[in-house]
């Protein structure tokens, strides 16, 4: 039996094949997990390693060298704002407060939102400044308001895939 | 077209094969290019950014390690530009750094205080507060890792990469927030693992058998071989010489034998050395004609053994060579640690051959030798004892024996049951020849004894009546 | 999926168009309409006359193109370095914007994927490469799939995989994706990202166009250079010429962002003057805010101050002139009422979160010009503090593997010089 679900296995296993190397495959590797399970733990890795003789140490190194790999269990929900010179220039402080303030509030009053805020490097949509991300889905040109827009949006949906399976693993 | 390039180094002329790296032909010109994560037994990181030179016609200043000398290249060392980019390489390399000296362990041979005084003798301009990582790791059955004092040169990486093939280390996150770390809860594992401490040139990794015990400037050298294996590994041994206290081994360069490295089991080869450990005075139970002996003494104490016995009973005693029941020979690892855990195997059989001496192995198995019921037995046992896996029991059958006269270095109880005992130097103490694995001859070097009064089996045999 | 707002369309004469042509067209992004607009004949051109790969290299070295990721190192001449003959090669693309102010190659893949499939199959017939790569930024989730379908478009349509058109040029494409890392963007960065490593640079020597991707010959070119190729081979070397400079000749893509009226992504012959194109092309600054600096090339050009800029062309050769680098070609506004040390707060931020940590210079300068940035902000560094700083910078320059301490530093030394005055009200004593 392996660690990982069937699906997630099949990936994996494509990915190992898919390029020159096996080790190339790290990178989407740990891709697909985070897109099953919203972060990857070490737990993971070590499965890694067990199951398709990938180094441990090589992952660890990759997974702690890129950003966007999450070694905790995240927020349903990760609002990441621009906060470099494009966007800066253009207001992205006022909006990852607005976001940053909108959490708090509402975890005070006992709602908490399904949210997290990081003000993140370039996004690569500086002529559309504020540029966001709410996991992958771009927003451009968030002010404060449209951004407290987007979270009651967000927030009355129905929670991803990958949001339930982590709270399930937790 | 030729295989060599000759440049000048600060005016002095060399030649140099092709493909040399302009640090591999400062080095044979004696000359100095501050380095920290180049090493010789390594492969090319130039991550430190510490060797700069100039190279007359190159704008840019140049890093020593990564570029090739050329034919009629010139090369400055010392300039102006040079010694400034230097001080800044090492002041970089300083500012997170805790200066933490007065409880490391390193410093005395800290690579970041020599080059301080050497390239820096600065005023830190450090204000800002440094950052904080994770201290005092217990990385593994030998050593300890301070994240905070490490300046990410990466040989400890390449070293597990390159050398033990065990990729057990990797430098964790990025930019100044990097750190050198196993996978959680995971150790190094193998048998090389105190090379690490040697070439990690500030104190991130310190070795668990000498923290805290003494600081290195106290220490003496001595130049000496193994007596571990039958490799003979060059080694350093470091006494505190007014306590008369051995501490440690580390391994010295000899590119026939050992390269750059020594094994961790060799590295405890200081520990019976000390006054503990040893037999102090001579013990006198009971006369003799069987002959034990055991691969770790010198060729000249061997030659010594056999004129003065021969001489003295005017025959050849029935020669014994005691090894362990257990051990495996031809067994190697690949990288230094033979299965013939005896240091000196090759010369022994050498020598039994030159004297067309047969002997009998106790290997296990001491019937022979009680068998031929010997009224005395000489027995030359193991300076070191851990390759001797049965070694209780096997003292157990010479102590059945009538008469035994036991010579060696070890403290034990059982020695209480021999007629007379008689104490030896170590090899640390000995001058003399060990003769390695494939032949090759290597001599020790003698230390100040641990006991003044101590006796070398030359003078032993010499002046006592057997 | 939320689209981009394109309020600068139909705003640029139409003899520009080279990367852009598709740009109003309705769904330029699919092959049937690329097509439809002559998409794939220069790779028929190619591989159906057929052209030999030097012929292709002398075509592109012909036409003056110019890497448009930052260096601008000849293309053609990059391609010719690659050593000819049997053995796996390998062409990649640099699809990791990520520069401040950079978002053109994101705009290329919104408007016409095909035209960068297209161009790297051409480029990859030219070295001799039967692999290559997309390497993409892992944020890009929409230019994932566009150049996903692309490919996939591209496979089904008999342009790439075992004998292309007839031909026997067999290739095949892929597309592999980054987890957030200024650093691979660095081209020998990008190798080992794709090698499944860190994005940490490599040392060079050796090259990667002899030592790259695992060890072999490899050729790393950014989105935009390779885009233009099919339109380079279909109307030759000296149609391109007749657009930019002697020096730098043809188009360029140029991003503008900053409080301008009209942000967004033009296509610009080079050496076109840059304050007719701030002020007529896109607008001016909105407001009625006053133009205090511009960061000509991403946010690693030295900033300009509003003086300097008066006489500036978008080529390479006028912006290194005046000091600073026309880089990606992205150009950060910078308007009066911003504070220039904030500026270099910010941007000592992002270097000081990208550098990658393996030369000491880089990973310790870029954290120091930060921590200091800081400490000036809050008002307890002094005037020394300032020249210190300076020379902190002036000392992580040319002394590491990649330019990413260069990219750090010259901004910093740039606006500690020009902006003086401006640190006045923050310092004590």
């Amino acid at each position: 039996m392996s660690y990982f679900s069937d699906e997630l296995k099949k990936i994996i296993e494509g990915y190992l094949l898919r390029y020159e190397t096996k080790r190339s495959s790290i990178l989407p590797i740990l891709h697909a997990i985070q897109d099953e399970k919203d972060w990857i733990s070490d737990a993971d890795v070590e499965a890694l390693e067990k199951e398709f003789e990938l180094s441990a140490v090589d992952i660890r190194e990759v997974l702690t060298f890129y950003t966007m790999y999450r070694q905790k269990p995240p927020k349903p929900y990760r609002f990441e704002v621009c906060k470099s010179i494009s966007c800066w220039l253009m207001g992205a402080n006022k909006t990852i407060a607005a976001v940053k303030l909108d959490i708090e509030n509402a975890e005070k009053e006992g709602r908490p939102l399904p949210f997290e805020v990081h003000a993140v490097e370039c996004l690569g949509q500086c002529g559309y400044a504020p540029s966001t991300l709410i996991n992958k889905d771009r927003h451009n040109n968030v002010t404060p308001e449209r951004a407290l827009e987007l979270i009651r949006e967000y927030s009355a949906k129905e929670l991803p895939q990958a949001a339930k399976n982590c709270a399930k693993l937790k | 077209m030729s295989d060599t390039v000759t440049l000048s180094i600060d005016g002095k002329d060399v030649t140099v094969p092709k493909g040399t790296s302009i640090i591999e032909a400062t080095e044979i010109l004696g000359i100095e290019v501050p380095r920290f994560c180049w090493h010789p037994g390594l492969s090319v990181a130039g991550v430190c950014r510490f060797c700069m030179v100039k190279i007359d016609g190159v704008p840019k200043l140049q890093i020593a390690c990564n570029t090739s000398c050329a034919e009629g290249m010139k090369v400055f060392t010392q300039t102006a530009e040079v010694k400034e980019a230097h001080k800044w390489a090492l002041e970089f390399h300083l500012i997170n750094h805790p200066l933490d000296c007065p409880i490391c362990d390193q410093a005395g041979e800290c690579e970041l205080q020599n080059y301080y005084m050497k390239v820096g003798k600065y005023s830190s301009q450090m204000e800002e507060d440094k950052i904080l990582k994770p201290k005092a790791l217990d990385v593994g059955d030998n050593l300890v890792l301070d994240t905070e004092r490490c300046i990410l040169c990466s040989r400890c990486v390449r070293f597990e990469d390159e050398v033990t093939k065990t990729s057990s280390l990797g430098i964790f996150n990025r930019g100044d927030h990097s750190v050198i770390g196993t996978f959680p809860d995971k150790k190094v594992q193998h048998n090389y693992s105190y090379n690490l401490v040697d070439i990690c040139p500030v104190g991130a990794f310190t070795a668990k058998d000498f923290r805290f015990k003494c600081r290195v400037w106290f220490l003496k050298e001595t130049k000496t071989i193994c007596p571990g294996c039958s490799t003979g590994c060059n080694v350093t041994l470091y006494e505190n010489k007014n306590q008369r206290q051995y501490y440690r081994l580390k391994p010295r360069k000899n590119m026939d034998v050992n390269g750059y490295w020594m094994c961790d089991y060799g590295r405890t080869m200081y520990e019976h050395l000390n006054a503990e450990n040893r037999l102090a005075s001579p013990m006198q139970f009971g006369k003799t004609v069987s002959l034990v002996l055991t691969p770790q003494y010198t060729n000249e104490e061997y030659e010594i053994i056999f004129n003065q016995l021969v001489a003295r009973l005017s025959f050849m005693p029935v020669v014994y060579i005691w090894r362990d029941f257990n051990e495996k020979i031809e067994n190697f690892d690949g990288i230094l640690m033979r299965g013939d855990r005896n240091s000196n195997t090759a010369g022994l059989i050498k020598i039994l051959r030159s004297r067309n001496i047969n002997p009998v192995i106790l290997k296990g198995n001491f019937d022979a030798l009680s068998e031929q019921k010997p009224s005395v037995s000489f027995v030359f046992g193991p300076e070191i004892e851990k390759p001797y896996s049965r070694i209780a029991s096997e003292f157990a059958c010479f102590a059945e024996l009538s008469r035994v006269v036991y010579f060696g270095t070890s403290k034990k109880q059982i020695l209480n049951n021999f007629s007379l005992v008689i104490p030896t130097k170590v090899f640390a103490e000995k001058n003399g020849t060990f003769t390695n694995f494939k032949g090759l001859e290597q001599k020790l070097k003698a230390n100040p004894l641990v006991f003044p009064a101590m006796l070398g089996i030359e003078t032993i045999l010499s002046q006592n009546e057997v | 999926m939320p689209t981009i707002a394109n309020e600068y369309l139909g705003r640029k004469p139409d003899e520009y168009r080279i990367l852009l042509e598709l740009e109003n067209v309705p769904n330029s992004r699919e092959l049937k309409t690329y097509r439809e607009h002559g998409g794939y004949k220069a790779l028929e051109k190619v591989l159906k006359t057929p052209m030999s790969p030097d012929d292709v290299i002398g075509i592109v070295k012909a036409s003056g193109l110019r890497g448009r990721g930052g260096a601008g190192f000849p293309t053609g001449l990059k391609w010719s370095f690659v050593p000819k003959g049997e053995g796996d090669k390998y062409l990649i693309t640099n699809f990791d914007e990520g520069e401040p102010g950079t978002f053109k190659d994101c705009y290329i893949s919104e408007i016409s994927p095909h035209s960068l499939v297209e161009g790297k199959i051409i480029a990859s017939y030219a070295i001799g490469a039967q692999k290559s790569y997309i390497y993409i930024r892992g944020e890009f989730h929409n230019e994932i799939r566009w150049c996903e379908k692309a490919i996939r478009e591209a496979y089904d349509a008999g342009f790439l995989g075992k004998n292309i058109l007839g031909s026997n040029f067999s290739h095949d494409m892929d597309i592999y994706c980054g987890a957030g890392a200024y650093i691979c963007g660095e081209e020998t960065g990008l190798i080992s990202s794709l090698e499944g490593k860190k994005g940490q640079p490599k040392l060079k020597p050796p090259f990667p166009a002899v030592k790259g991707y695992l060890g072999k010959p490899t050729v790393v070119n950014n989105v935009e250079s390779l885009a233009v190729v099919p339109w380079i081979i279909n109307h030759g070397p000296d149609a391109y010429k007749k657009f930019g400079t002697e020096k730098a000749p043809g188009t360029k893509l140029f991003n503008v962002s900053g409080p301008i009226a009209k942000p967004g992504c033009y296509e610009v012959p080079l050496g076109y003057p840059l304050m007719k194109f701030i002020n007529e092309d896109c607008g001016g600054l909105i407001a009625g805010k006053k133009l205090k600096a511009i960061i000509p090339g991403g946010s690693s050009a030295p900033v300009l101050t509003a003086k300097e800029c008066e006489n500036i062309t978008l080529d390479y050769e006028s912006i290194a002139a005046a000091g600073s680098m026309l880089g990606s070609g992205a150009i950060i506004v910078v308007p009066e009422d911003v504070s220039m040390v904030e500026v270099l707060e910010n941007l000592m931020d992002f270097y000081a979160h990208e550098s990658c940590g393996q030369c000491t210079p880089c990973r310790e300068g870029t954290g120091w010009l930060f921590k200091m940035s800081k400490r000036i902000l809050q008002g307890s560094a002094n005037r020394l503090d300032i020249d210190k700083m300076y020379n902190v910078a002036e000392h992580m320059r040319g002394r590491t593997i990649c330019v990413l301490s260069d990219a750090a530093a010259d901004p910093a030394k740039a606006i500690i010089q020009k902006f003086a005055h401006e640190f006045e009200p923050y310092l004590k004593g």
